[in-house]
């Protein structure tokens, strides 16, 4: 029953593994760079909301909202200062700035906030329901709403609106958008806002119940990047699908054995996965273009 | 592009580099402190100098050097500590244990492209320290709590002792690395950097270099290891954090990736900077990262790129100030270029198509050949035969299925149906590697030449598919390999007159070339080669008319000498005409005429596929100017 209830909040640490999945598959579609920053970044925001409340006294709720709102511009700024200057010097490059800058977030919320971790308040206390015998906590449920809605509004966005069709072309032919008129630097910040945002709102939803400290994500995100492998690198659905599978495994062994042995096995998975299929479980293989 | 241009000829500034750092750490008066700190830092550029050759020179990522770094420190202690091995025996032990690991997730990771290489070795790296801060090995490696490193034996701790060790280890591994990556594994590496599936055609094994790179880097990382637990006593996992690996990276990155000697510099920087100058505080966190960005963003090319250019400045304003006689480079350059007439005899290898011109047998015989992508027919029921010694013709509008073609028959594609067979003798499942091989060289639409290695270099490339070296020969350098590369120089030069590139411009990078001149030299890396059949992809496209017949002109001389199979895909009417004695149209996938070039052509069916307009060829040509070339042959 422990390992049943274990696999099902494993589905929503799964969705929330799977945003920040989505979050950086979209980032390496439109600009080719694999953004290790992302965890840090979003506990930035969840630090915004948790000083909102602390030094300005706001309710909950519009501090996530002003969070989410700072996150963006946290985005739009790392955009324009780190990522656009001197953009020729390659992906490696541009891919190592966002571990810098991963580590630069780091050291500021450690010197900012030196005596973490803090407590963060849920947005949804206790409650929850039970079907079958296996509790459904309120803040999973919360998790499985809030993911869903935010990958439904994703796929919209990129499937109707103009700019997420223009991302879209910029994804799968950044010269030919460029030709076409497509604003790189306009769609790069906007790229980069709602990945932030995204990060937020995951931070925002796992600080309850892993506490806030400036590190908190790292863990996750080693899990996030198998799901990402799994689901084939470029995958949007598959990222989450990928990403909701981890979120199962990882949470049946943490609670069957210990966290060490987790880890091991989920990086077993990501091994397994690049074996057996290397184009992962939606990805289509790279054809090689002469 | 992943990577910028890695540099050749680095090895003499690179020691400079690793040999001031010596000489610094074991003779100047420094205090202890900042010696115990120098010495780290030559641990570190060990490490860095390793993920140099994976990342700088052959285009692949580590973020999971650390891990390595700390396998050959956890090991070779706990070897020393509970078994009592001395240092040298526990070294060559650990070295073995990290080679097999580092080839098993090598063998495994490599596969994907660089995203999947870069989160799966980060990952790597958090697994070993995951491992390393729990319980189930803490009895071997001390768990979170640690593990005392005993002294080394003769040097004990005494921090210029362990600087002449360090420093001489890290010169060593300069001379290596330079040595691999002036070898023919440096050049398939910065083949394979430049385009993977180039380099399976050109018979490199993408697989095994690339694992062999991963490999060196990993050893070098574990080497590293072991300095270093020499140099703190004292190991502790917090030590080998993935912030670790990514510092390390940051090294290669802030020095200058590409270059060995740029690795060593960021590897001081980067661990004096914050070990020694900012020892203290959470703001020293914040400025250290902070300098690292700057650093990315503003020096791309890294101190060593940076110090470089400040030396070609310097030595202008010398050779500015001092009038120099007239050198060597620039008389060679002002003489008219190479005739290919000065041709000398062909070196040893050319005899093979002569030898193999017996017999009426097709060549290659492409046989009922389909090739699919998902839903789409790119090829349909093509049958090919390319006699003994012909030139064939490939044309067709864009989109017929030409260049896929020859990537099925380079083995690039696999055929859904059908057979390629080469001398009666089937092709089917054979790597791109194992098919060049068997004499099957090609040419790309767009010239495949290496951008960050010189003309000469470019050429050599294949020669190297026929006359394999090994990584063993290679680590030695020119004491083992002198003599044949001397040998391949000589055929390079000889393929480079053949072709006409003069010899002022061999010494250049591919990158300064202009797309005749890489079309030519790629054209002299195909006659190189002991190749039985030569595919070419549009040699003509994008050359100016003269060049065209400049080209056409060399493409008959060599064919005429050597009885050289060509199978060449041109849109140049006139050229094809020119040089070719048979000829296949395709259009939509299919072959739609085959025979004698000028006759295919005045056939109705085919000018209607070229020109959209039914009607008898000649009338065509007199008023549509999209005729002229066709006109030119059949009039």
């Amino acid at each position: 029953m422990l390992v049943l209830s274990a696999a099902v909040s494993g589905v929503a640490l799964g969705l929330l593994y799977g945003l920040i999945g989505l979050a950086i598959v979209m980032l390496y579609k439109s600009t080719g760079v694999c953004n290790f920053a992302q965890g840090t970044l979003g506990t930035l925001g969840a630090f915004i909301g948790f000083a909102v409340i602390r030094d300005l006294a706001l309710p909950l709720y519009l501090a996530i909202v002003l969070s989410l709102a700072l996150s963006a511009v946290v985005g739009v700024i790392v955009y324009f200062v780190v990522m656009r200057p001197s953009q020729d010097a390659g992906n490696l490059n541009q891919t190592v700035r966002t571990l810098g800058l991963s580590m630069l977030v780091l050291a500021m919320m450690d010197a900012q906030w030196p005596s973490s971790p803090y407590r963060f308040p849920a947005v949804v206390e206790g409650g929850g329901v039970t079907i079958a015998g296996v509790v459904l906590p309120g803040q999973n449920l919360l998790v499985a709403a809030v993911s869903t809605v935010i990958a439904i509004l994703l796929w919209a966005f990129f499937k109707y609106s103009r700019v997420g069709l223009s991302l879209r072309a910029m994804a799968e032919q950044a010269d030919t958008a460029r030709l076409l008129g497509l604003k790189s630097s306009r769609l790069g910040a906007t790229t980069w806002a709602i990945s932030c945002v995204l990060g937020a709102v995951v931070a925002v939803l796992i600080a309850p119940t892993a506490f806030l400290f400036p590190s908190m994500m790292d863990s996750y995100m080693m899990f996030v990047f198998t799901g990402i492998v799994l689901g084939g690198l470029t995958s949007l659905p598959g990222a989450l699908l990928g990403c909701v599978i981890v979120g199962v495994i990882s949470n049946v062994t943490i609670v069957s054995f210990n966290f060490e042995l987790s880890v091991v096995v989920v990086f077993a998975l990501m091994l397994g996965g690049m074996l057996l299929r290397p184009q992962g479980l939606l990805g289509k293989p790279e054809a090689a273009r002469l | 592009m992943i990577a910028g241009d890695a540099k050749s000829k680095t090895v003499k500034a690179s020691l400079v580099i690793a040999g001031g750092l010596t000489v610094a750490g074991s003779t100047l008066p420094l205090d202890t402190s900042m010696q115990y700190t120098l010495v780290a830092a030559s641990a570190w550029a060990v490490a860095a100098v390793g993920l140099d050759l994976l990342v700088g020179y052959s285009g692949q990522a580590s973020f999971g050097q650390a891990a390595f770094v700390a396998m050959g420190a956890y090991l070779v202690t706990a070897m020393r500590v509970q078994l009592a091995l001395p240092l040298v025996v526990a070294t060559i032990l650990g070295l073995v244990v990290v080679a097999i690991i580092s080839m098993i997730l090598g063998s495994i990771v490599l596969r994907l492209r660089i995203f999947g290489l870069a989160v799966s070795t980060l990952f790597f790296g958090y697994v070993v320290y995951t491992i390393l801060m729990g319980d189930s090995l803490a009895d071997f490696f001390g768990g979170a709590n640690g593990m005392l490193v005993p002294a080394f034996e003769v040097v004990g701790s005494d921090p210029r002792l362990l600087m002449v060790v360090s420093g001489a280890v890290l010169m060593l591994s300069v001379i290596v690395t330079s040595n691999v990556t002036a070898s023919q594994t440096g050049r398939a590496l910065r083949l394979l950097k430049s385009n993977e599936a180039v380099a399976a055609a050109s018979g490199v094994k993408v697989k095994r270099v690339k694992l062999f790179a991963f490999v060196y880097c990993s050893l070098l990382g574990a080497i590293a290891g072991v300095l270093y637990s020499g140099v703190v006593g004292y190991l502790s996992p917090d030590g080998f954090t993935s912030n670790q690996s990514i510092n390390i990276f940051a090294m290669m990155v802030v020095g200058g990736s590409g270059t060995i000697g740029g690795p060593i510099l960021g590897a001081i920087l980067l661990t004096v900077v914050p070990g020694y100058f900012l020892r203290e505080g959470r703001i020293s966190a914040v400025i250290f990262a902070a300098m690292l960005l700057i650093f990315l963003i503003l020096l791309p090319e890294g101190f060593y790129g940076l110090a470089q250019k400040a030396w070609t400045k310097i030595t202008g304003w010398v050779h500015r100030l001092v009038p120099q006689p007239k050198s060597a480079i620039d008389s060679a350059a002002s003489d008219p270029e190479a005739e290919p007439a000065a041709v000398s005899a062909a070196p040893s290898g050319r005899e093979v198509f002569r030898a193999a011109e017996a017999g009426d047998r097709p060549t290659l015989e492409i046989d009922d050949l389909h090739v699919q992508f998902g839903d789409f027919v790119a090829l349909d029921e093509v049958s090919i035969k390319v006699q003994r010694g012909s030139i064939h013709a490939i044309i067709g509008p864009n989109g017929a299925g030409k260049t896929t073609l020859l990537n099925a028959v380079s083995g690039l594609y696999s055929a859904t149906k059908g057979d390629i067979r080469l001398d009666g003798a089937s092709t089917k499942g054979l790597a791109a590697h194992a098919i060049r091989k068997r004499g099957v060289i090609r040419t790309f639409q767009t010239p495949a030449i290496v951008p960050d290695l010189d003309v000469l270099d470019n050429v050599k490339l294949g020669l190297d598919a026929d006359e394999r070296s090994s990584f063993w020969v290679d680590l030695l350098g020119r004491v083992a390999t002198g003599r044949r590369e001397r040998a391949l120089e000589a055929q390079a030069n000889w393929a480079l007159d053949a072709v006409g590139v003069p010899r002022s411009r061999r010494s250049l990078m591919g990158r300064g070339l202009d797309l005749s001149e890489q079309k030519r030299v790629e054209l002299a890396r195909g006659l190189v080669g002991r190749g039985q059949v030569l595919l070419l992809d549009e040699p003509t496209a994008g050359l100016s008319a003269a060049e065209t017949d400049a080209l056409a002109r060399v493409l008959k001389d060599v064919h005429e000498r050597f009885g050289l199979t060509m199978m060449v895909i041109s849109h140049h009417i006139g050229f094809i005409l020119d040089i070719a004695d048979e000829m296949t149209v395709l259009d939509y996938g299919k072959v739609i005429g085959n025979g004698e070039p000028a006759e295919v052509l005045a056939r109705p069916v085919i000018a209607q596929t070229f020109v959209g307009v039914e009607a008898e060829p000649d009338a065509l040509a007199s008023n549509s100017s999209a005729m002229n070339t066709l006109a030119l042959g059949v009039g």
